[in-house]
């Protein structure tokens, strides 16, 4: 546990100096977001703007993901496999990615505010929703990215793999979003626990298998 | 004439769901009328494939404790055996909802975990796909397949509980026994079902001693 | 005249509560009875299971082309 800890912290310390990852993604949701403000002017309906900024998330999600796993060099890995049990391997790259994921989701949700204003009532629960959806997003894409590093894959790969079992994360994602930008009292609970079920199963799944996946 | 005793029992029950399946009495309900008979079909085809995926997750953990690769070709056949009877299970179930519901898809909870279970199973078989090495193929599949198992049983068995849906027996409806298993049906639902099944064991045999005898070909020319 | 005028307002009344019963249509549904009534069901019957003997027909051929392979690629094997 403490080994994970400080991994996450020596991982997140070398990312803020040298923002390889984050900056790229960042400049790809920027720029999206960018795009959409040039496209569209205004959002009128909450719908379309939950729409919107979790499309750009996703995609940001996918890209970040990429960049952590394939591009990671390999020496460097081979040192964190000795130290490191797989399993705890595995989740320190999904809270790490998660980590990362969140950070692009906040500043985003800034940016796209910026130029959409924030049709929300239940901001609490919407910045639950945020987080709680960058985690789940993240957690199943690097679970697929780890996947298909080992499958010598592509970016395609990881998009294909992932895509149909974000799917509920998604729906309930959306759920959430539009239940949290109505005008009264809402009940979220179901929704949320849903999510994160989603989550631990994930997590669950990754710590178990992952050992099975990096036997070379 | 010993081996092949299922076979014939498969034949024996999928002929008796087709015919008793048209000529026995069934409910007399609303909006389903007659075609509430579909139900020896279509779920049969969800039956038989869950059945099918459980078999290729078995296959996988053993081939992941035992690195036989012959086990990982059972796996790799029934999952595509699987898709097979999936694809028929959605055919079926979309032109059921035409007639009944209206309209060919729904935003229902359980076909969208239905669609998703295909998706999964569909990529399981790209990423075999993608891999060349043997060994690294049938290891990386196996653990993907143990993945896209779990989830199928989240998307189809428990996403759909907590949500609302038209189908009966999920999200507030009541379930299949209330209004249709009643004796008349019981006598030809476990019967087809039984059958569907063994109809795809039996697809699965014929595809892995196929693949079994590609690959001894394989090696008799290379020698 | 008031009697009158009573007797001509309980009658609509009466009227006016038994007019959703006649929204109840049929009783029961309606099924395939006249199928089944002019023995037109077998001709379903036979058709259905005339494609499903196609289809078997179909498996049992090749099941038996894939034992004679196997057989042969035993006797090279020895």
């Amino acid at each position: 546990m403490k080994n994970i800890i400080s991994l996450i912290k020596y991982e997140i310390k070398i990312e803020l100096r040298q923002k390889h990852a984050l900056s790229s993604v960042f400049l790809f949701a920027a720029a999206a977001i960018f795009i959409c403000y040039l496209a569209l002017q205004t959002i009128s309906s909450p719908m379309v703007w939950m729409a919107f900024y979790w499309l750009i998330i996703l995609f940001a999600s996918i890209n970040m993901a990429h960049q952590s796993f394939i591009k990671q060099a390999e020496r460097r890995f081979l040192y964190y496999y000795s130290i490191l049990a797989p399993g705890q391997l595995i989740i320190t790259k999904i809270l790490l990615n998660g980590f990362f994921v969140m950070l692009i989701a906040l500043i985003s949700l800034l940016c796209f505010s910026l130029f959409f204003g924030l049709p929300v009532y239940h901001i609490a629960a919407f910045f639950f929703t945020v987080i709680a959806g960058s985690f789940a997003i993240s957690s199943i894409i690097t679970l697929m990215s780890a996947i298909s590093a080992k499958a010598k894959g592509n970016a395609a790969l990881v998009s294909i793999l992932s895509f149909p079992i974000l799917i509920p994360s998604i729906i309930t994602i959306l759920k959430l979003s539009n239940l949290a930008s109505l005008n009264r009292i809402v009940d979220f609970s179901t929704n949320f626990s849903v999510l994160i079920a989603l989550i631990v199963i994930v997590f669950m799944l990754a710590y178990l298998l992952f050992a099975y996946l990096w036997r070379d | 004439m010993r081996k092949n005793w299922w076979k014939i029992l498969a034949v024996i029950l999928v002929l008796y769901t087709l015919i008793a399946g048209f000529l026995f009495p069934v409910p007399r309900l609303f909006i389903l009328h007659e075609t509430i008979r579909n139900l020896y079909f279509h779920v049969g085809m969800w039956f038989a494939m869950m059945t099918i995926f459980l078999i290729s997750l078995v296959y996988s953990l053993i081939y992941l404790n035992t690195n036989n690769s012959k086990f990982d070709v059972i796996a790799s056949e029934s999952i595509n055996v699987g898709i097979l009877f999936g694809f028929l299970g959605l055919a079926t179930g979309s032109l059921w909802a035409k007639f009944t519901w209206g309209a060919w898809w729904t935003n229902d909870v359980q076909l969208n975990g239905a669609a998703i279970t295909i998706l999964t199973y569909l990529a399981y078989i790209i990423l075999r796909n993608t891999i060349e090495e043997r060994d690294k193929k049938a290891r990386i599949a196996a653990v993907y397949n143990i993945f896209a198992f779990v989830m199928m049983i989240v998307f189809i068995g428990i996403w759909p509980r907590m949500n609302d849906s038209l189908h009966p027996g999920k999200g507030g409806n009541p379930g299949f026994s209330s209004y249709d298993l009643d004796d008349y049906m019981r006598m030809v639902f476990y019967p087809a079902v039984i059958g569907w099944i063994l109809m795809g064991v039996w697809f699965l045999n014929i595809r892995t001693r196929l693949n079994k005898i590609n690959q001894k070909l394989i090696e008799i020319e290379d020698q | 005249m008031n009697r009158n005028k009573l007797r001509y307002m309980f009658s609509l009344l009466l009227l006016t509560i038994g007019m959703p019963l006649f929204a109840q249509g049929k009783e029961t549904a309606d099924m395939a009875d006249l199928m089944r009534s002019n023995g037109k069901i077998y001709v379903v019957v036979a058709v259905v299971v005339i494609i499903f003997i196609g289809f078997l027909i179909y498996l049992i051929t090749l099941d038996r082309k894939i034992s004679k392979l196997e057989k042969e690629i035993k006797e090279l094997e020895k």
